[in-house]
C-alpha cells in the first residue's frame, strides 16, 4: 500500500503537462492514437512517444481491437489504450496540479452534449 | 502516389525500431495512417508520417534491457516471472559500428598527420629509405605481406568452430573493413613517424600488434550481431582435463549464444566453439 502510494506520488511528480493532457484524453474516452491527436491538438511525434512512456510506467495499457469488429465497420483494427488503476490515481493527482486540464480535454460525452 | 511516400516513411521508421517490436509498431502506424488520410489533407498526413520517425527513435532508445531481446531467457518473458536486472556491456567497442567509427576517425587523423608533417630531403638515420610516399608504400606493402599472415596465424582467428550462419558475409565484411582501416592507420602513421627517424622495425612491430588485435577482436565477437561477448565465466579445473571440460564461457548479451574457449586444447576440444541459442 505504501509502495503503491509512493510510486503514484513519484509518477505524478514527473508527469509533464503534455503527458497529463494525453492521460486526461485517454481518461476522457479518446482511446486510440489518432483520436488522441485530434483531442489534444498535439503532433504525432509528441503523442506517440508520450504514450509509450505512459505505457512503460504502467499508467496506461494497450490492446488491439478484434479483427471481426474492425471488419464489420470496414476499417483497420485500432490499438486501444486505457488507464490502469495507477493511471487513474495519477490522473486525479494531475488534475489537481493542472486545474485547466479538464477544460482543455473535455470528456467525450460532455463534448457531444 | 502520396500513399507510397507515406508508406515509405513508415517503412524507414520501422527500420529504426528493433526487430522484435517492428511488426507491431508498423501495424499500429499503418492503421493510424488510414485515419490520418481520411481528411484528404496531404500536408497533415505528411506531418503525421514524419512524426513516426521521432516515435521510432524513442522506441529504439527505450526498447528495454538486452535480456528481452534474445531467446536465451525467453522463458523469463512469461507472466509473473520476476524481471532480472538489466545486463549492460561497458566495453568501449562493444558495437561493431562504434568500432569501425573509431578506427575510421583514427585513420582520418593518421592521413591528416601524414599530410601535415613536412617531408625531409633525406632520412639521416635510414640510409636508402625511400623519401617519396609512393615508393614508401611500395616498400611497406611487402612488409605487410610478411607480417600479417604471421599475425593471423599466431592469433588463430580462423581456428574457431562456428556453425554455418546466415550472417557469415556480414562478419567477414566487418573483418575486412577493420583490417583495411588498420592498414591505413598503420601505413600513414608509419609514414609520419619515419620522418622523425623512428626506427622502422618498431613501427612494423606496431603493425604486427595491430593485426593481431584485429584478429583477437574478431574472435571475441558474436557471429550473429558482431557485438563483443562479455560476462566471462570460468568453468572446470585444469587438473581435471580428462574428466571435464575446463575453460571460459563468454556470453552474447543479446542472447544469441555462448562461446566456449578451452583453457588448454584437448583432442575433443581443440578450438573455441560457438553454441548458437537463437
Amino acid at each position: 500500500m505504501l509502495h503503491s502510494y509512493t510510486f503514484c506520488v513519484a509518477a505524478e511528480a514527473r508527469l509533464s503537462h503534455t503527458a497529463a493532457m494525453i492521460l486526461q484524453a485517454i481518461g476522457a474516452g479518446y482511446a486510440y492514437g489518432f483520436s488522441l491527436m485530434e483531442a489534444t491538438g498535439l503532433p504525432s511525434g509528441t503523442v506517440y512517444p508520450a504514450m509509450r512512456r505512459l505505457e512503460r510506467d504502467d499508467l496506461i495499457r494497450s490492446q488491439w481491437e478484434k479483427q471481426s469488429i474492425a471488419d464489420a465497420e470496414q476499417r483497420p483494427p485500432r490499438k486501444y489504450y486505457r488507464l490502469t488503476a495507477l493511471g487513474r490515481a495519477t490522473l486525479e493527482a494531475s488534475r489537481k496540479r493542472y486545474p485547466l486540464l479538464v477544460r482543455l480535454v473535455p470528456d467525450r460525452e460532455t463534448e457531444s452534449v | 502516389m502520396m500513399t507510397r511516400v507515406y508508406l515509405a516513411i513508415l517503412w524507414a521508421g520501422a527500420r529504426i525500431v528493433r526487430e522484435r517490436e517492428r511488426a507491431e509498431w508498423l501495424a499500429e502506424w499503418q492503421t493510424e495512417l488510414w485515419y490520418a488520410m481520411q481528411g484528404g489533407d496531404h500536408r497533415r498526413s505528411m506531418s503525421f508520417c514524419l512524426g513516426s520517425l521521432r516515435d521510432a527513435l524513442w522506441k529504439r532508445r527505450n526498447s528495454g534491457a538486452y535480456w528481452r531481446e534474445g531467446s536465451i531467457l525467453a522463458i523469463a518473458n512469461g507472466p509473473g516471472f520476476p524481471d532480472p536486472p538489466a545486463i549492460e556491456c561497458t566495453h568501449l567497442l562493444e558495437s561493431p559500428f562504434r568500432c569501425l567509427a573509431l578506427l575510421g576517425v583514427l585513420a582520418a587523423v593518421a592521413i591528416f598527420l601524414s599530410l601535415v608533417v613536412p617531408t625531409p630531403a633525406v632520412f639521416p638515420d635510414l640510409p636508402g629509405f625511400p623519401t617519396s610516399g609512393g615508393r614508401f608504400f611500395v616498400t611497406f606493402l611487402p612488409a605487410c605481406a610478411v607480417f600479417w599472415p604471421i599475425a593471423a596465424f599466431t592469433s588463430d582467428m580462423v581456428g574457431g568452430e562456428y556453425p554455418r550462419h546466415r550472417n557469415w558475409l556480414r562478419r567477414w565484411c566487418f573483418c575486412v573493413a577493420k583490417v583495411v582501416l588498420l592498414w591505413v592507420i598503420v601505413a600513414f602513421t608509419t609514414w609520419s613517424l619515419v620522418r622523425f627517424s623512428v626506427a622502422l622495425h618498431i613501427v612494423l612491430g606496431g603493425d604486427f600488434m595491430a593485426m593481431r588485435w584485429a584478429m583477437m577482436d574478431q574472435r571475441r565477437r558474436c557471429p550473429t550481431c558482431l557485438r563483443i561477448l562479455d560476462k566471462p565465466v570460468r568453468m572446470g579445473s585444469r587438473s581435471r582435463i580428462l574428466l571435464e571440460w575446463s575453460g571460459t564461457e563468454l556470453l552474447c548479451l543479446r542472447g544469441h549464444g555462448v562461446m566456449h574457449v578451452p583453457e588448454s586444447p584437448a583432442i575433443w576440444f581443440t578450438k573455441q566453439r560457438w553454441m548458437s541459442l537463437s
